[in-house]
């Protein structure tokens, strides 16, 4: 449990920061606009990470889908911003 | 969904609210409490219950005041409002150790004028536990896993969610009772309770979600975007020319008046703060509440010489940003919708505390033994542990209300007298329940919170009887309703020791809440001696 738990909380949070990021430079306009309501959304995030950690069949596919949540959103991030040059 | 994986949220759920019930309870009874913040305000200050409402004409004479005491304080500095949510006016003035304050009243010196902190206090115990910036960072912890447990608490009661919601099976299967109590109360205010979960994370964890989304998500721009995004006055930079700047009771009236062109009629100022204060591009933002609107919160942005408006944020004319942040707020403080929603808010409050009690009342019945007298020793040190956060908080807020009423006689230093009270009633709370047994603790503990709630009232009456009937008659109810307010609690209080006192002559007799055969209770988590 302690394992599956470490994994929500230390990658749960940059996991969900980095999605937050993905979802407000998608969003019509510039990130900026829309700054307030992803601030908003980071917690529920995060909470939704800890608790998903505990449908995963183990600990460590809890740490693999973390781990997967975190290299998605960053690579999505980094095209989204730096590749098609999002604002 | 597999039984494994219910049967890992359920521990989940168990765990999470095992370690945040109990600051949760104090968090919520304190908050249920604090939605009455303004009352208790005016309740705390006997010498100052009769006084009229302070003018805001004043408030130019206030400023002028502390600016020369402070001259620091020209590049920000901000003034209350008296209305519904103050009646005096307080100044306020950063500085390099934090915020200081200042009423017209300390500055002339007057010793009766505001040195109650009750209501401030309260509140501390709501947002930190009354520990500071430590507390809230702590509480901002708690939050996270509220979160965690609302999410787990549906994952595993989804499957029975509709065909049990409102069922109440009272019987002698007194765990199912508490069992359906808890889910309903869980399930129908589980709006509410996603709300302060979320806002409640989120203002105590400030820092944190800057530093991740600066870090992870946005970049250097952050910050700058972020103070664009909450605030309404733009940042300007002094121009070095003096110019007048128009006074708080013009700049009020000015507010009104823009707010009215904007379609909001209803606009209530209670905060005015100036930047560079007495310089020809000083700013001044009015910031008030609107009715009728979700954000109440509304902000208008002036040249503070000129009164020309530099920006608004006010209800059907701001952006999602703006929109977001008062929402924010007036979610998490229930300041949209009026008494109604205070009171929907003060009654949502207490039926949270009633949740994480139930909560840790569902773990010792779970684990209860039901062939043997003597419980096991977990199960008495969790029915202590219940017993000493949840009853303790109650009765050392209680009686922070009685410090209020009599320390004045006693000392100059109200706020700490009654901090002092409050942590003193506590630790007793504690020593007293970690003494006796849960079922004598609980009982006893619950009674002493009823004698010490109606004690305010009472005390209250002998002490300002003369000025309490005085009020009544002219029709100003805050200082009667908080009263009222402490005696229904007292009532609450009553029943509820009685009530554990029947069960504990008359109920079960395995379980902890059954009275021991003795006073003393040496004999848990060992097979009892007797069948008494």
């Amino acid at each position: 449990m302690w394992w599956r738990f470490a994994a929500g909380a230390l990658l749960g949070l940059p996991a969900a920061a980095l999605w937050v990021g993905v979802l407000a430079y998608l969003w019509p306009g510039p990130w900026q606009a829309v700054l307030i309501p992803a601030m908003v959304l980071l917690f529920p995030f995060w909470m939704s990470a800890l608790a998903l950690v505990f449908s995963a069949a183990s600990a460590r596919r809890a740490w693999v889908w973390m781990l997967l949540a975190n290299g998605s959103g960053f690579g999505l991030l980094w095209l989204l911003r730096d590749v098609v040059g999002l604002v | 969904m597999t039984r494994a994986t219910r049967q890992r949220f359920t521990v989940l759920h168990t765990w999470v609210g095992v370690i945040a019930g109990w600051a949760l309870f104090i968090a919520f009874f304190a908050g249920a409490l604090s939605v009455f913040h303004a009352q208790i305000q005016v309740w705390q200050n006997p010498a100052w219950r009769a006084q009229p409402l302070e003018q805001v004409d004043a408030g130019q004479r206030l400023i002028e005041q502390v600016l020369a005491r402070h001259p620091a304080a020209r590049a920000h500095i901000g003034i209350t409002v008296p209305g519904h949510e103050y009646r005096s006016m307080t100044a306020y003035w950063p500085e390099a150790d934090g915020y200081h304050n200042t009423t017209l009243a300390k500055l002339a010196g007057d010793r009766r004028a505001g040195h109650s902190a009750l209501a401030d206090f309260i509140f501390a115990l709501h947002d930190s536990l009354g520990l500071g910036t430590f507390g809230l960072y702590f509480m901002g912890v708690i939050s996270l896993l509220y979160g965690v447990a609302l999410i787990s608490g549906m994952v595993i009661h989804f499957k029975h969610l509709l065909p049990d919601l409102l069922a109440l099976r009272a019987g002698h299967n007194l765990k199912r009772l508490w069992q359906d109590a808890h889910n309903v109360i869980g399930v129908l205010s589980l709006p509410f309770h996603v709300i302060f979960a979320v806002t409640g994370a989120m203002l105590c964890l400030f820092a944190l979600s800057f530093a991740v989304l600066g870090t992870f998500s946005f970049g250097e721009g952050f910050m700058g975007a972020y103070t664009q995004a909450t605030q309404v006055a733009p940042q300007v930079r002094a121009a070095g020319t003096p110019a007048r700047p128009l006074s708080p009771a013009a700049l009020a009236a000015r507010a009104r008046q823009v707010a009215a062109a904007h379609g909001v009629a209803d606009f209530e100022p209670n905060y005015i703060y100036y930047t560079h204060y007495g310089d020809a591009n000083g700013t001044v933002t009015v910031r008030g509440d609107a009715a009728r609107t979700i954000g109440t919160m509304s902000e208008i942005g002036m040249n503070a010489a000129t009164g020309k408006v530099l920006s608004l944020s006010l209800p059907g004319a701001r952006d999602a940003n703006h929109v977001t942040y008062a929402a924010l707020f007036a979610l998490h403080f229930g300041s949209f919708g009026g008494r109604t929603v205070q009171w929907l808010y003060f009654a949502l409050g207490l039926a949270g505390a009633f949740l994480f009690y139930s909560g840790n009342l569902l773990w010792i019945e779970t684990r209860r033994k039901r062939r043997q007298v003597t419980q096991p020793r977990r199960v008495y040190a969790m029915a202590r542990f219940t017993v000493a956060s949840c009853i303790g908080s109650c009765l050392a807020m209680a009686a922070t209300f009685i410090a209020t009423l009599l320390a004045p006689y006693g000392t100059d230093n109200v706020a700490l007298a009654e901090k002092l009270t409050c942590l003193a009633a506590f630790l007793v709370a504690c020593a007293w329940s970690s003494w006796r047994p849960p079922s004598r603790a609980a009982v006893e503990l619950l009674a002493a919170s009823a004698l010490v709630s109606g004690g305010i009232a009472v005390l209250d009456l002998i002490l300002h009887g003369a000025q309490w009937w005085s009020l009544l008659r002219q029709g100003a109810l805050t200082v009667p309703a908080v009263d009222a307010m402490a005696l229904a609690l007292a009532a609450a209080f009553a029943w509820l020791a009685w009530r554990t006192q029947r069960r504990a002559s008359h109920g079960d007799i395995h379980s902890v809440w059954h009275h021991p055969p003795t006073l003393n209770d040496q004999g848990e988590g060992r097979e009892p001696t007797s069948h008494a």
